[in-house]
């Protein structure tokens, strides 16, 4: 029997990019579900013209509620695999199938898309997310190049032990945490570092959240 | 005698007295609401009132100035409605959380 692919795109503010990125995401999955996270722009019909499944926030929760809330429609619809993406174009649905065949062969829970710290992130990133990577490495014992990317993907029988409390961008962070912790198979695979908007995504403040938490999680153990 | 500090603090405790009284009535606070904070209104408007004769009892049972009764019950007071007021928040986004995954979940599942 053929799994059902469903792709989950937490957006906010995306009108300029949510088109191409669902009708690509289109191409690969059976499903795409787009979660406004009550953007301020038209960035829900622009979706749901191209073809999305789109829910809209009552209130703006955050990256990490969305993609909760995505992820948990993904399963009532009946998802075999999960994959999330981000809405800014920054990875490429065409590297999903590849992915898929990666879980399926070597029979993993999940596929981490990583990215280089190469000249396409800028400097400040590249900073924030080796020192979050290390971090995570050195309190969780993980072997892990890039801890904040937002491309995964996961069947429906990691989701449970995956699924994160954080609302907001500590999300990624408690991702890789809770891999650690449950001891899910995981490998990353290399993707484009695309950076379409240099100013979004996680802040200073965000990072510095994240890093706190961290250590919190490792105490928790 | 009356000093001009006592004053203010006898029209503090009855305007707020008032006030209190006016958000029960509108429903914007409810029984025990109305109970704990007419009860502070009525201490502070005793304690000012009865100044002198606390001050005595102060003295001899808690070896202390009224003042610094006051400032020390106050200090105790706003750390437990702090506490309060941070638990109700923490609730309220527990609970606005609850409706928004609910909502969304609902919409989406009836989607084609």
């Amino acid at each position: 029997m053929k799994e059902k692919i469903v792709v989950v795109i937490p957006a906010y503010n995306e009108a300029k990019y949510i088109e191409k990125v669902v009708k690509r995401a289109k191409a690969v999955a059976d499903e795409v579900v787009v979660v406004d996270d009550r953007s301020k722009d038209n960035t829900e019909a622009v979706a749901r013209k191209a073809g999305a499944i789109v829910v809209r926030l009552l209130a703006n929760m955050g990256a990490g509620f969305s993609t909760r809330i995505g992820c948990d429609l993904a399963l009532k619809r009946g998802a075999d695999i999960i994959a999330t993406i981000d809405a800014d174009g920054q990875h490429e649905p065409e590297d999903i199938p590849k992915m898929l065949s990666i879980l399926k062969k070597e029979d993993l829970d999940i596929i981490f898309g990583s990215r280089q710290r190469d000249k396409n992130m800028p400097i400040i990133k590249r900073i924030g997310n080796w020192g979050l990577s290390t971090l995570t490495k050195m309190l969780f014992n993980i072997n892990i190049n890039d801890s904040q990317t937002g491309f995964h993907v996961f069947t429906k029988k990691a989701y449970p032990r995956l699924r994160w409390d954080s609302s907001r961008y500590g999300v990624v962070s408690e991702f890789v945490v809770k891999v650690a912790k449950s001891n899910l198979r995981f490998i990353e695979v290399p993707i484009k570092t695309i950076y379409t908007d240099k100013k979004t995504g996680m802040n200073k403040k965000d990072a510095l959240k994240s890093a706190v938490k961290m250590v919190k999680w490792r105490l928790e153990k | 005698m009356i000093r001009i500090s006592h004053f203010i603090a006898i029209i503090y405790s009855i305007i707020m007295l008032i006030l209190t009284y006016r958000l029960y009535r509108k429903n914007k606070l409810n029984f025990l609401g109305l109970g704990i904070w007419t009860s502070i209104w009525l201490a502070l408007f005793a304690g000012i009132l009865l100044f002198d004769r606390i001050e005595t009892v102060a003295n001899i049972l808690l070896g202390m100035r009224v003042m610094d009764v006051f400032v020390f019950g106050a200090i105790l007071i706003i750390f437990i409605l702090l506490f309060l007021l941070n638990f109700n928040i923490v609730e309220n986004k527990r609970k606005v959380q609850e409706i928004i995954e609910e909502t969304a979940l609902r919409e989406g599942t009836k989607k084609k």
